[in-house]
């Protein structure tokens, strides 16, 4: 999951939006605040507006009122009531002309008892008669104002009855006005929009609209309140914006030094030289940066240092992993890189060239026989044979065991023969015996295939080639060198066809396709069968593989003691079965890693119950070098202690039969099918005859293998042999098992 | 000593307000010639004194400080005072009429309120009535020593009084009836008012004044002020002339106003007999 990544410019970009959202979200939130209260107080400032205009107008109207009632006690007035002769003249000097009528009052007009006015003409606006005899107050419209007539009767105190009347007009709106205090009402707004005539101040206050005047706390309250989220945007923002500048400026500096640093590091790290570091950034540092460069520096020491180490390390590695440590040649991996490199090589230029494959014979069986440091020696031997012997220039490659490879450059088949021919010829010479104690002599075999130096040719399959080839050369009819040709392939193809393969696989690990045959063994004296050897098949497509084809799988895998595993198992299924007869036995052959195998010895355990009944035979071919002595003895006098025979297979044939019969508790002695054919010699007759003699009087029984007609059997019965083998007396067979209802041995 | 006679004066002024506070008075109401009813001012109904009518000056009312702190004092020396107030052709006058305002009263209306208000004072109380008047008061008192027998007089007080100055208007007179111009008399530079009642008074001049007085039947009294700015020169000799008691308070006003308020009490109750 990939992290989240900014550079230091847009974090402090966003770190100054935030601080921006953040005092901006202040501000709103201070500023709704502020305005919710300001709204609850205007409105209190508005219901005190009202309460204000309406104690205004009261006011007004009683100053009217008042007004009024003043001037119904004006003694001009009556003595105009008492004599109007001289109305016109009062009123146009007195009323008009002599500014006497109080200012609230714009007319006025004087009526007799009987509501007509005085005088004839006046150029007053009040009406000529008057019907109202009692104090009144009359409000009319007139435009946004509203013109009030008030009417007094004039009476003297204490008098009942009046002596005329009084009319006064005014406007309205200038007497609100006049000389009061508006503290919450703008004066200037101030409107009448009154629809008729009334008497009512309640229609009158209704009528009357204005606007509040704005409140000085009120515009001084967001006054404050902007100059303060100003200042305060001002205190919080250019600080802010002041260190995030001086952060980019200082971080940056340094920030921007990290780079410079790391490229004079790579610099000195790609050229070798030392490092030279660019100057530090003027101004302060930041201790961080410092100490995470000092430690790119000495991380920069320890990684040259550590690249050095791992050089040489790798250089050890190459060595290990290209240089056989046994032996000094190049190993398997050193092969496939040369491989690689000729390939690559060849693109360019073709070449003709022939792979060597060679081992050498039995080496294993030396290995065994002789111990490991004598093997170790015997591989040195060889990679110096074959280093001498193989042309300047051409490598020698060890890829595993005693298999060494060489790829002869330039090279054609008698070319190649020849090199082959001359590796050959210093193995043989080469003095083992004197050097090394090995009394048998070592040999290689060679196998040598085709090939071009292209891509064309996969290496395997020269390897496998030349494995066929180096495999034929293994054959007894065979030479020591042996050229690969496509025959080879057929000859050899049942070994190593993967369906073979498959076959012989399935057999080991799961059993199926494992079939057995029975060989009886008969005692010479009365004809009888002594017992069965079991014999191995493999059931394959084309048939039953035999042992020839089956143990070059086995081998080559080195899966012998997973085969014996997979027999007794195939035994002891035979025996439950009652596929044995009675009074006779079975005998099976076991490989050398299995006799000195725990598990292996543990395992014929299982056979124990048959024994009473049954002769448990187990062959040791003699052929198989037996590597762990001491445990093979103790593994075989174990088993013959339970009852076991114990049979040495193929006696003759191999390096040490004496000393193996000598070394190891055997009962039988199998003599080699090749010293049976040979007793029409009489020499060889006359060996046999002793030495069948000689083992029997040791106490050995002895098993004459491969008698396949009358004379052989005539001669094998003078020879002395107790137990004869052969197609004549018996041909291998599948015994049908009898069931368990008609087992005669049960076990115990 | 001077500062002790200031002290004892202010002390009785104190005195007689307190005691003017608690002074009866009643408003009493008369129909005059003209049928304009005319309302006076009677304190001390049930006093001992001599009953003493007083007339306030030219357009004022009985109410102008100089008549009523008189009255009051008068009052509280147990006189009978009557302090009426001329209609001026106004019913139930109560306020000075501005000099603007339209003046068709005149002298003899004046007098022949007077009169009724004598009668009815000496009706009342039995007693011949001093009569007092403050400036133009007086004018009104000397007509009436001119027309009206002096049975229901004892004595004439007059205080300030000074011939009366008038002028008729630059255009000339109107001639018809009843018709008003603007004329000037005493203080008023513009008096609108009749032909015949501006002569009414403008008429009855220093020497009518003097006249009533020499030949009045009762003794007749003047009090001036030292620094009366209103009186005329020789006016002091006419007086002298005409055989009047003529008391001058020097350095009063015409209105005797402050301490000369007091001065001129000392010298109305000298010339009433009391003690003060």
């Amino acid at each position: 999951m990939a992290r989240f990544s900014l550079s230091y410019r847009r974090y402090a970009a966003w770190l100054t939006a935030l601080v921006v959202f953040v005092y901006g979200l202040f501000g709103w939130l201070v500023y709704q605040q502020y305005s919710e209260a300001k709204q609850a107080f205007e409105q209190s400032e508005r219901e005190a507006a009202q309460r204000e205009l309406d104690v205004l107008l009261q006011r007004a109207l009683d100053a009217l009122e008042r007004r009024a009632d003043e001037l119904a006690q004006w003694d001009e007035l009556y003595q105009q009531l008492a004599n109007p002769v001289y109305f016109t003249y009062w009123y146009a000097h007195r009323i008009k002309g002599g500014h006497e009528v109080p200012p609230p009052f714009e007319a006025l007009m004087l009526y007799d008892v009987a509501g007509r006015a005085l005088g004839k003409e006046t150029a007053s606006p009040l009406p000529r008669t008057l019907a109202e005899r009692e104090p009144t107050m009359i409000f009319n419209p007139a435009g946004s104002d509203v013109q009030v007539f008030l009417v007094r009767p004039l009476r003297r105190a204490g008098e009942e009855t009046p002596q005329g009347f009084l009319m006064l007009s005014a406007r309205l709106l200038p007497n609100v006005k006049r000389g009061q205090a508006f503290v919450r009402v703008d004066p200037t707004s101030l409107r009448f929009s009154l629809d008729g005539s009334t008497r009512e101040p309640e229609t009158l206050r209704r009528a009357l609209t204005y606007q509040p005047r704005r409140s000085d706390s009120v515009r001084e309250g967001d006054r404050l309140v902007r100059r303060m989220l100003f200042f305060i945007g001002l205190l919080v923002l250019l600080p802010t914006l002041g260190l995030v500048y001086f952060f980019i400026y200082l971080i940056g500096r340094n920030i921007q030094h990290m780079p410079e640093v790391v490229s004079a590091l790579r610099q000195a790290q790609q050229s070798g030289s030392s490092v030279v570091l660019p100057s530090p950034p003027s101004g302060p540092r930041i201790r961080e940066l410092e100490e995470a460069e000092h430690s790119l520096l000495e991380y920069q020491r320890e990684l040259t240092l550590a690249n050095r180490q791992l050089d040489k390390k790798n250089r050890e590695l190459w060595s290990l992993a290209h240089l056989d440590a046994l032996t000094g040649a190049q190993n398997r991996r050193a092969f496939e890189n040369f491989w690689e490199t000729l390939q690559s090589l060849g693109e360019r230029e073709r070449r003709s060239l022939r792979l060597m494959l060679c081992d050498v014979n039995h080496f294993k069986a030396i290995n065994d026989t002789y111990g490991h440091d004598v093997g170790d020696g015997v591989l040195k031997a060889i990679v110096a044979c074959l280093q001498k012997a193989v042309r300047r220039g051409e490598q020698l490659f060890r890829l595993g065991g005693d298999e060494f490879v060489s790829v002869l450059l330039d090279c054609d088949d008698s070319q190649a023969t020849a090199v082959a021919s001359r590796c050959a010829a210093e193995v043989a010479r080469y003095p083992f015996r004197e050097t090394l104690g090995i009394q048998e002599p070592v040999r290689l075999s060679i196998g040598i295939s085709p090939a071009t130096s292209d891509a064309r040719t996969p290496l395997n399959r020269l390897l496998r080639q030349a494995d066929v080839a180096m495999y034929h050369s293994k054959r007894p009819s065979s030479g020591t060198i042996t050229l690969y040709r496509e025959s080879l392939e057929q000859a050899s193809g049942s070994i190593f066809s993967s369906s073979v393969n498959e076959a012989v696989y399935r057999a080991v690990e799961t059993g199926e396709g494992l079939h057995l045959l029975y060989q009886p063994v008969r005692m010479l004296a009365d004809n009888r069968i002594g017992y069965y050897e079991a014999l191995l098949r493999v059931r394959h497509e084309d048939g039953l593989l035999t042992p020839a084809q089956i143990m070059p799988v086995i081998e080559s895998r080195h899966l012998e003691k997973e085969l014996d595993q997979a027999v007794i198992d195939a035994l002891l299924r035979a025996l439950y079965n009652g596929v044995i007869p009675p009074e006779t036995g079975l005998s099976l052959n076991l490989s050398a890693a299995s006799i000195s195998s725990e598990s292996i010895v543990s395992r014929l355990d299982a056979f124990r119950p048959f024994l009473p009944g049954l002769k448990i035979v187990v062959e040791v071919t003699e052929t198989a070098l037996i590597t762990r002595m001491k445990e093979a003895s103790s593994n075989l006098m174990r088993l013959r202690n339970q009852g076991f025979r114990i049979a040495l297979d193929d006696f003759g044939s191999g390096y040490s039969s004496l000393r193996y019969l000598t070394s190891m508790p055997v009962d039988v002695v199998k003599f080699d099918i090749s010293l049976i054919s040979a007793l029409d010699q009489p020499a060889h007759y006359r060996l046999v005859t002793h030495l069948v003699e000689f083992i029997g009087s040791s106490g050995h029984q002895t098993v004459a293998e491969g008698v396949e007609d009358e004379q052989t059997l005539e001669r094998v019965r003078e020879a002395g042999f107790s137990l004869v083998q052969g197609y004549l007396t018996g041909r291998p067979q599948a015994l049908r098992p009898r069931g368990p209802g008609q087992l005669i041995v049960r076990p115990a | 000593m001077e500062v002790r006679g200031q002290f004892e004066r202010w002390l009785l002024g104190l005195v007689l307000l307190v005691l003017s506070m608690v002074a009866t008075a009643e408003t009493v109401t008369l129909e005059m010639g003209s049928g304009v009813p005319a309302t006076a001012e009677f304190r001390n109904a049930d006093g001992s004194g001599d009953p003493v009518l007083i007339l306030h000056g030219f357009l004022q009312t009985r109410d102008f400080p100089t008549v009523r702190r008189l009255a009051e004092f008068l009052a509280d020396e147990d006189h009978p005072v009557l302090t009426p107030t001329l209609s001026l052709g106004v019913p139930k006058r109560s306020q000075s009429l501005k000099c603007e305002a339209i003046h068709t009263h005149d002298l003899d209306q004046d007098v022949d309120e007077l009169a009724r208000w004598v009668d009815w004072l000496y009706q009342r109380m039995q007693k011949p009535v001093v009569l007092i008047g403050h400036s133009a008061g007086g004018h009104a008192i000397t007509r009436y020593l001119a027309r009206y027998p002096a049975s229901r007089m004892k004595r004439v007080i007059l205080i300030s009084i000074a011939p009366p100055a008038g002028r008729t208007p630059a255009a000339g007179e109107p001639q018809g009836k009843g018709e008003l111009a603007d004329y000037a008399l005493a203080y008023c530079r513009r008096y609108p008012t009749t032909r015949g009642a501006f002569h009414s008074y403008a008429d009855w001049g220093a020497k009518q004044m003097i006249d009533a007085m020499a030949k009045a039947a009762v003794p007749v009294s003047v009090v001036i002020g030292g620094a009366d700015e209103r009186l005329e020169p020789d006016w002091r000799a006419l007086l002298q002339k005409a055989g009047v008691t003529l008391l001058e308070v020097p350095g009063a006003g015409h209105f005797f106003d402050d301490e000369h308020e007091f001065e001129l009490y000392d010298n109305i109750d000298t010339l009433l007999g009391g003690d003060a």
